[in-house]
């Protein structure tokens, strides 16, 4: 396997854990604080440190408001166009809680077999 | 550019940016009724305006355009989006119109797949043909080609009978 092919499988490993982890991170970022879609997207682009197409993250916002792990509300803003806020809900933080714990123990099962 | 729900620019061509844009998005949400459509224009317009102010160096074309770039392109989002607003309301007692778009919009994807998978398909079987045409043409040089039957039928593959006339030479 040349170096190329490793660093191209390394790069559809990463696409789908950014993916796997894509609920985890918003919820993570909203559980600081409440925001409107453009910023939670540019600090999502941030943490991750890559390029996506910020508007495919709308509709995974949209399911998670209908599965009530999000709400959100429109607030009219002083100048410029209103913007909605999205806040993390009891359910999502659960839900959040959960999946911190989970990722515990993955890193932990990580941990032990780069030890052994 | 003034900053309002629907700015203006000075640019004309980034005027018709701005435009075509929200056109685009408005065609694509065209299952949804007035308030879905009007709350995923909205976001999207605050979206791009902000990203749009972020950007504060270049023309007014430049920045419109690189904030769309970084949006990415209606037709790549728009319809997961106005899937998952119809989903909204898909609970019971949802209307029948939106719960025949997401059957209607699953089948034609089915079709899709079905379609495009056939034809990946029929290449490999395509490719695998002339290889082994290939390979056989080795062997039997003077029977494997393009021939035209004398009823005037295209045969491609291996002939060993009278009335064929090879096409190819």
């Amino acid at each position: 396997m040349t170096n190329d092919d490793l660093q191209d499988q390394l790069a559809k490993w990463q696409l789908q854990l950014r993916k796997g982890v894509l609920i985890y991170m918003l919820l993570a970022l909203l559980d600081k604080d409440e925001m409107y879609g453009y910023a939670l997207i540019s600090s999502l682009s941030k943490k991750m440190a890559a390029d996506m197409a910020e508007g495919t993250i709308y509709p995974l916002l949209n399911r998670m408001v209908r599965n009530g792990i999000i709400t959100f509300d429109w607030r009219i803003m002083e100048s410029g166009p209103a913007r909605k806020y999205y806040q993390i809900s009891e359910s999502g933080r659960k839900l959040l809680n959960g999946m911190h714990e989970h990722w515990q123990s993955v890193h932990t099962i990580l941990q032990g077999l780069k030890d052994d | 550019m003034t900053r309002s729900d629907n700015p203006t620019f000075t640019e004309k061509q980034a005027q018709k940016i701005w435009t075509d844009y929200l056109q685009q998005v408005e065609s694509l949400c065209g299952l949804l009724d007035k308030r879905q459509k009007a709350d995923i224009q909205m976001e999207l317009k605050a979206h791009l305006l902000e990203s749009y102010i972020q950007m504060d160096t270049g023309d007014e074309v430049s920045r419109i355009s690189a904030a769309i770039a970084k949006l990415g392109q209606p037709r790549k989002f728009i319809p997961l989006w106005v899937e998952e607003r119809l989903l909204d309301g898909a609970q019971p007692g949802s209307s029948t119109r939106n719960l025949f778009f997401l059957l209607r919009s699953n089948a034609v994807k089915g079709i899709k797949q079905f379609v495009f998978s056939t034809m990946v398909g029929f290449g490999y079987l395509l490719s695998f043909y002339f290889f082994i045409m290939s390979v056989m043409k080795i062997f039997f040089p003077d029977h494997v080609g393009l021939y035209l039957s004398s009823s005037g039928i295209p045969f491609l593959g291996y002939v060993d009978a009278e009335g064929f006339t090879e096409l190819l030479g």
